[in-house]
């Protein structure tokens, strides 16, 4: 398994909430050192949110003494597990976090038999497109999109954060195997 | 030793001794739950289409060909799902590892859990495969799955 071996990934729970709300917070602050600052002030996921992907057992989180430290959370349209975030504390960062919450993302997938692990993301910033590239993910190119890919597409197009860049979505097959790095 | 299914209306008698209890009718589903590098994950929960009758130890022991399939019939999408999360819950209260297979019945909106088998069958015509089946993995993929649950 990769990252720090005092990191366990486990699956969320609903007392996990104010500190993943917390991660997703500094996460985001990062944002403002590129200069996209209405990302940087995004608002993280709603419990209402979180608590769909607990229900659903689409989120984990990696922690260090129990405490989280990053997480994933997924939702589940049609044949595809869509990405709504991904975010592990710019303390942490660099260290495989991100990269094993996505190999557990691909498990569950692979274990409900979907096709494809989706996302919407930033093309120019660096741990945003270019970080899925490097993983697998490709660029769904625009006339391309349906689904709820369009619709994220659609909706983002009315955010203020989401016109600081351009933004993509990207998708990867899911193997049809557990991952085991 | 058997089972056997009273209707008090057609007057029959028993002789010996019998415990009795309420049949609850309806879908015969299950889960198996395997463990990942997150916890532990649930294929999905499948109903067991075994024909009329009960889904006893001979309708399980029936040749591969006549054995109970797994389904997912439109409409019990909810119920499975709770099935699911159920089993999940059952795995993680008992500290079962690796594996386990949650067996229910499905009344209506109603679960009703039977049991949790911590040893499940494994042959490439047990129910566990009926399960893996239905997320499009392979007998090899659903072994590797629990030789890579042993592993971690």
């Amino acid at each position: 398994m990769s990252g720090e071996a005092d990191v366990i990934y486990r699956p969320m729970r609903l007392d996990d909430f104010a500190v993943v709300h917390k991660i997703e917070v500094s996460a985001n602050r990062i944002f403002a050192d590129i200069g996209m600052d209405a990302v940087a002030a995004m608002n993280p996921m709603t419990d209402t949110e979180l608590q769909a992907a607990v229900r659903t057992g689409s989120a984990w989180v990696a922690a260090l003494a129990d405490e989280p430290c990053g997480f994933i959370a997924l939702s589940l349209e049609g044949q595809e597990a869509h990405i709504e975030q991904l975010s592990v504390h710019p303390q942490l960062q660099r260290r495989g976090m991100g990269r094993q919450l996505l190999a557990i993302a691909e498990d569950w997938a692979c274990t409900r038999g979907l096709d494809w692990l989706t996302l919407t993301t930033f093309e120019d910033v660096a741990w945003n497109a270019p970080y899925y590239r490097a993983l697998g993910f490709e660029v769904v190119p625009a006339g391309a999109l349906s689904g709820h890919l369009l619709r994220a597409m659609e909706a983002s197009k009315d955010q203020p954060w989401a016109r600081a860049g351009r933004r993509v979505a990207m998708r990867r097959r899911v193997r049809r195997k557990f991952s085991r790095s | 030793m058997g089972i056997r299914t009273l209707d008090p209306s057609d007057g029959a008698t028993l002789d010996d001794e019998w415990i009795i209890e309420d049949l609850v009718a309806g879908s015969d589903v299950t889960v198996t739950v395997i463990d990942g590098q997150g916890g532990p994950l649930a294929l999905p929960a499948v109903v067991l289409d075994h024909g009329p009758g009960m889904y006893d130890a001979e309708a399980k022991m029936r040749p591969r060909k006549e054995r109970a399939r797994g389904l997912r019939p439109a409409g019990l999408e909810q119920a499975l799902a709770s099935c699911e999360q159920l089993a999940l819950r059952m795995h993680a209260a008992l500290q079962a590892r690796h594996i386990s297979r949650s067996d229910f019945v499905v009344q209506g909106d109603d679960v009703y859990f039977l049991e949790i088998n911590t040893i499940p069958g494994l042959s490439s015509g047990s129910n566990c495969m009926e399960c893996a089946h239905a997320a499009g993995l392979s007998y090899d993929d659903l072994i590797a799955l629990v030789v890579g649950a042993a592993l971690m």
